[in-house]
């Protein structure tokens, strides 16, 4: 909780860790406010492109038809739900580890997005499956393995909001996060290591991909968009969780941009918090 | 590739649109739900460091 040897001297850091300096939740706040707009911009821009080249620009596929073009959001939402929990296992270890509040809040601001790509990868993955397959749903390794990782996300999100006690509810997350992190190979490995009914990857990094490049482009700028975007909301989250984790951080660096004494509930603050509105 | 095939889509509109369509429509509903929540945290904080003048407004 409120832990005022963090965020009380918020420019005391030494010169050393200029970087590190920013895994205070006092400082991070004002920086991820001036990043969302740069990160919602490029992800705006990299999605029209990229639905632009998905389609208009690229041609029908020889086999399926129009139908592939459910891929460019399919692929792209299929790997932003793996990475993006990775990535929240990565801050829930360094939380675990150094005790840092700011990874713990990262870990749970990314979570809905995750859980929302997760639902779209199954969504979109029922949409494309029936024209194709003829069923909305097979209880294959590849589908049965990402509705265990929405599971996963759900069950994070469920445990976060059980309890009022914010440090045990991210040391139970953590833990439950750093245990379902083995779903994640097991997802992406699936269609290799078992006979499924979902296709094989049709990028990989050792070989060249078994797709025209322009359909390659339009995914790969979906991804780019689909990875702006989530970190765009993912800052706006982290904003409001720190916001209301740690009001005294937020009235503080107000107050200084305010030009007001640091704490003070002076207009300078008042002014400071208006400007750090997203 | 033409508008009307685009929306046609060889009989595969409603499986392609349907998936897009969602797709943007969850994404839309996050960022509208963030800045509605930073607007009323914005407010809060208002309210907070100007506690005077808002006694004053409900008087």
């Amino acid at each position: 909780m409120h832990n005022p040897s963090t965020f009380d001297s918020p420019h005391a850091a030494p010169a050393r860790s200029t970087w590190l300096r920013f895994a205070s939740p006092a400082l991070f706040y004002p920086l991820a406010g001036r990043m969302i707009p740069f990160l919602g911009a490029g992800a705006a821009l990299f999605a029209a492109a990229g639905l632009y080249t998905g389609l208009v620009v690229a041609p029908v596929d020889s086999q399926q038809g129009e139908v592939y073009r459910i891929l460019f959001i399919h692929v792209a939402a299929a790997w932003m739900s793996m990475f993006l929990y990775l990535v929240m296992a990565g801050y829930a270890a360094l939380g675990l580890i150094f005790n840092t509040r700011l990874s713990f809040m990262m870990m749970r601001a990314l979570a809905p997005t995750g859980a929302i790509f997760t639902f779209l990868t199954l969504w979109t993955g029922a949409l494309w499956g029936k024209p194709t397959w003829g069923t909305w749903w097979v209880w294959d390794a590849r589908l049965t393995s990402e509705l265990i990782l929405l599971f996963l996300y759900l069950g994070f999100m469920a445990l976060q909001a059980a309890t009022d006690d914010t440090q045990r509810a991210d040391r139970g997350g953590a833990i439950l996060l750093l245990a379902g992190v083995v779903n994640v190979p097991i997802i992406y490995f699936s269609v290799q290591w078992w006979s499924t009914l979902h296709q094989g990857a049709s990028i990989n990094l050792t070989t060249a991909p078994s797709m025209a490049r322009i359909m390659v482009t339009a995914m790969l700028l979906m991804v780019a968009a689909f990875w702006l975007y989530s970190a765009a909301v993912a800052l706006a989250r982290v904003r409001g969780i720190i916001a209301e984790r740690e009001p005294g951080a937020v009235q503080k660096i107000g107050g200084q941009i305010g030009g007001g004494q640091p704490g003070a509930p002076a207009g300078g603050s008042r002014r400071g918090a208006r400007t750090e509105a997203p | 590739m033409s508008w009307d095939v685009l929306f046609s889509l060889q009989g595969h509109g409603p499986y392609i649109l349907g998936a897009y369509g969602v797709t943007f429509l969850l994404m839309a509903w996050e960022v509208l739900a963030l800045w509605r929540r930073a607007r009323r945290s914005g407010r809060r904080q208002e309210n907070v460091s100007s506690p005077a003048r808002d006694a004053g407004r409900t008087r």
